[in-house]
Parts: C-alpha cells; sequence; structure tokens
C-alpha cells in the first residue's frame, strides 16, 4: 500500500475528466471497424429518428457533391506534382485515418484527406481537407501542423479540432472551425491576417470574407465523429437546442426550470436514453417533437 | 479457431483499455498520444484475426485469436510506443537517448541504463518502467487505472476541491476562496477523496490477488 502514493501521483499528473474513455474507445473501434468491413456506419442509424437521418443525409450528401466536383483537380495535381501525396477519401461511412505522425482524423462521409506519404510528412505536416473532418493533432512544436482548405487556413500546435465546410448556392462554402483543446490559427490563406482561437471556440469563414468571425457553437460541434456528447454545467436549453439539432426533432422543456445546468457524457446516437437521463438528472419532463 | 465477435472485444475494450492506455502513458506521457496508440493495437489485433485486410497491412487470411490477449495486447502497445518515442526523437529531436531506447527494447530492460542523463523529471519518469521489470509496470497500470476511475466516480463538488488540491497543489485556503467555501469544507472534500481512493485501490489488490 506504501505504493499508493507513487501510484497517484502518476495518475493525478495526467488526470483529466473525461479521457482515457473506455466507451468512448469502444465505439471509435465499432465505428472504424464498421466502415471497413463495409457495413452500415452506426452513426448513421441513431434510434429510429426518421428526420434526423433525412436531415443529416441531405448534409453529407451536398458534401458529397461538392467534394467530386474538386476531386478531379486533386487527381490532376497529383499526377503532376510530386507522387508521394497520398489520399484518404471515404465514401458512405466515417472513417478514422492515421496519420504518418500518428494524428488521426476521422473523416465524414464523402470527405477526404491529403497529406504526403511517410517521412516527408514529418517533416512538413500539411494535410488538404475536402468536406469535413476532426482532427486530434499528435504534439509537436518544431513542426506545425497545418489543414487547407479550397479557401482556408488552418494552422495549429497539438490539439483537437474540427473543419468543416459547408457549401452553399452555386459556388460558395463557408468553413467552419470549432476547437476542442489546444490552439489554432485559421485565416483565409498563410500570409493573411487570421484568429487565434482556443477551446471552446469557434469561427466561420464565409465566402467574399477576408478574416473569420467567431460564432457561437454548440458544445459538441464533433459528435458525429467522437460519438458523444459531453456537458460540463451547461445551460439546459442550450443541451436542448444542440440535441434537437443534431437528430432532426424539436425537444421542448414541459415541467421543471430552464435555469438547470447539466453534467454528464452521452452517446450519440441513443436519443431516447439522453432524455431519459436528463429528466432523471434534473427531475425535469422533455417532450419530443417531430421537426 | 474461432472467429473473434464484436463482444470479445468489447470485453476486452471493457478489461484493459484503461489499463494499456496508463501503462501507454508511461512511456508516452502524454494522454491523447496513449490513447491512440492504445486504440491502434486494438484495431491491429481486429485486422489480424478477423481476417478483415487493414489499410496498412497486406496480409491475407486471418490469425487465432492468441491464447492470452491480454499480454498480447500489453507487448503490442510497448512495442509501438517505443516506436513512437523514437520517430519523436528523430522528428524534433527531444525526448531520450536513443541508445536508451534501443538498450531497453533489445533487452528488455537492464541495469546497464540507469544513467538518464539529465532530462526534465518528467521524461526520466516516463522512462524508468521500461528498465523496470514489465510484470511490475502491468500490475501498476491496473492499480492506477482502478485509481483514475475512482477519481471519474468521485462526485463532482469532491473531485473538483480535490484535485485542485493534489493536481493543481492549491491550499485549502486558495481554494476555499476561490469556490466560495469555508476551509474546512475543502478539508473534509480532501479527506472524503482519499478514503474513497484508498477504497477503490483496495479493491484492486483483491483483485489481483484474485488473477
Amino acid at each position: 500500500m506504501e505504493d499508493t502514493g507513487r501510484h497517484l501521483d502518476f495518475v493525478l499528473k495526467h488526470y483529466r475528466k473525461g479521457a482515457l474513455d473506455t466507451r468512448r474507445a469502444i465505439r471509435r473501434f465499432n465505428a472504424a471497424t464498421s466502415s471497413r468491413a463495409g457495413r452500415r456506419n452506426p452513426a448513421q442509424s441513431p434510434s429510429g429518428q426518421d428526420a434526423g437521418r433525412r436531415k443529416v443525409r441531405t448534409l453529407w450528401l451536398s458534401v458529397i457533391s461538392s467534394a467530386a466536383a474538386v476531386a478531379a483537380g486533386v487527381i490532376v495535381y497529383m499526377n503532376t506534382g510530386s507522387r508521394a501525396w497520398t489520399e484518404n477519401a471515404t465514401a458512405g461511412a466515417v472513417q478514422v485515418c492515421i496519420l504518418p505522425d500518428s494524428t488521426s482524423v476521422t473523416l465524414a462521409p464523402g470527405s477526404s484527406v491529403c497529406y504526403r506519404k511517410g517521412r516527408a510528412f514529418l517533416r512538413h505536416r500539411k494535410v488538404k481537407l475536402e468536406g469535413m473532418a476532426f482532427f486530434r493533432v499528435t504534439k509537436d512544436t518544431a513542426h506545425p501542423f497545418v489543414v487547407s482548405s479550397e479557401n482556408a487556413y488552418v494552422k495549429v500546435l497539438g490539439t483537437e479540432f474540427q473543419v468543416e465546410e459547408i457549401p452553399g448556392s452555386g459556388n460558395t462554402t463557408c468553413t467552419e472551425v470549432s476547437v476542442r483543446s489546444g490552439k489554432v490559427f485559421f485565416s483565409r490563406t498563410p500570409e493573411s491576417k487570421g484568429l487565434v482561437l482556443v477551446r471552446d471556440m469557434s469561427a466561420s469563414l464565409g465566402p467574399g470574407e477576408t478574416i473569420p468571425v467567431l460564432t457561437n457553437h454548440a458544445p459538441n460541434p464533433e459528435a458525429w465523429a467522437t460519438g458523444v456528447f459531453d456537458y460540463e454545467d451547461t445551460p439546459l436549453d442550450v443541451v436542448l437546442d444542440e440535441l434537437s439539432g443534431y437528430y432532426g426533432v424539436t425537444l421542448t422543456l414541459e415541467k421543471g426550470k430552464p435555469d438547470r445546468h447539466l453534467t454528464g457524457s452521452f452517446d450519440a446516437g441513443d436519443l431516447d436514453e439522453t432524455i431519459f437521463l436528463i429528466e432523471d438528472a434534473l427531475d425535469v419532463e422533455i417532450s419530443k417533437g417531430q421537426e | 479457431m474461432h472467429r473473434p465477435h464484436k463482444t470479445d472485444f468489447e470485453d476486452l475494450f471493457r478489461y484493459w483499455y484503461r489499463p494499456l492506455c496508463i501503462y501507454a502513458l508511461h512511456y508516452t506521457e502524454d494522454t491523447d498520444q496513449a490513447e491512440d496508440i492504445v486504440q491502434e493495437c486494438y484495431m491491429s489485433l481486429w485486422e489480424r484475426t478477423s481476417g478483415v485486410c487493414g489499410t496498412a497491412g497486406g496480409r491475407h487470411g486471418r490469425e487465432a485469436m492468441p491464447e492470452n490477449p491480454k499480454s498480447y495486447l500489453y507487448t503490442m502497445v510497448r512495442n509501438r510506443c517505443i516506436d513512437y518515442i523514437r520517430s519523436r526523437r528523430t522528428i524534433s529531436g527531444e525526448g531520450i537517448p536513443l541508445s536508451v531506447i534501443r538498450e531497453t527494447e533489445m533487452s528488455g530492460g537492464d541495469d546497464g541504463v540507469t544513467q538518464q542523463g539529465d532530462g526534465a523529471a518528467g521524461s526520466i519518469r516516463g522512462f524508468i518502467p521500461g528498465l523496470l521489470a514489465d510484470e511490475s509496470l502491468q500490475e501498476d497500470s491496473v492499480t492506477e487505472a482502478r485509481l483514475w476511475t475512482a477519481i471519474d466516480s468521485l462526485p463532482e463538488k469532491c473531485r473538483k476541491v480535490f484535485l485542485m488540491a493534489k493536481r493543481d497543489g492549491l491550499r485549502y485556503e486558495e481554494i476555499a476562496s476561490e469556490l466560495g467555501i469555508s476551509e474546512n469544507t475543502v478539508r473534509n472534500q480532501v479527506s472524503k477523496a482519499l478514503r474513497i481512493l484508498k477504497e477503490g485501490v483496495r479493491k484492486a489488490v483483491y483483485f489481483l490477488l484474485g488473477l
């Protein structure tokens, strides 16, 4: 037992709430193995929420159509440029890919990342993104990690963040960056003025804008990738808003005070269970309507 | 040989995910990295045993599930951690001397490499495990995983106070004024946390004896 102090010191040094989450790891594993086996992605079929499913799919389909247009450009580039570039694209499911520096990229369906192979990547950590992806970047201060998309530039030093291209009408694309931890620099080009984003901040860069603008984002914009909604002292109305958007339903507080705050972590994919747990924890009643 | 099922893997995750992460953490000193390495090892085991070809390997067919998946995973995690440390060293020139890693890797650790140079305390701590008998490190990781779980399960306020006191090194009066509670409450919460953690570890000891 005299060792307990030593063990405790070690654990405390690294302890972070929500880290080393076994359930999340299982979800990650299941998502990765299902997509490789060509099965349906579980995140795409959350508990029979038909409306939600349709909404999510339309969003993704629009991403796919825009990605197809640019994919041609990428192929041309790959043929004329260095042969060392490799592309990793997804078709119908969420997929996790690990870059040579151990950075993990969770790709949304229809998205792709393009990067150099092997050691070349370790020297120039540059990734080109089409679509939407969630990044967990390996720390390496000597080699900044850069994500560029058609019209945005994001530079990081070890962090978790998400980049999403939101196709608009015509040829316009809006890029949104949300940071879960760490620090990120977001601008249109490497030379132009930009914003530094830290934990829980997000910003978007619309067509015609030169500098990104800060946006209020939901607490878990990357829930589709992590498979989990984490709340820490989050106002209940913010929670209900986010869940409504994700599942494509309208959640309304029927009974109980709206100023309650919620702390906890919930599986993405089981709305009914989430509602039940929230009702139970905060002693409120929530009703669910189709949007 | 039976084809491994997803639920077999879920059990492997439930039993060993956290201990493996803690084990990896001793090498990587970075929780995100440790989690990624452990995840990759589970993936690799899955690819080998389920016959699904991974993106990395040109493997055909499938292999039998190792008789002792636990030690298989531990070994794989350890090797990947060493690879990771080596790649970090070649990328950024930081970390510990390559010779230490090499010798540790080849000999499984012996006393020929006890000189750690003048690296930061953190990295020394991180690499001593490679020099210890691997068995005891595995046991340590189980105990530490228990502690981690016990901290997770503390009541929220209790955990907050406890972490401020023990992890962030704040004095009781500083915590009291920050949270707007009395010093006495802080003291009570910390001792409550320690009591719960001790119980958590004792369970771990029984658990090990029971193995």
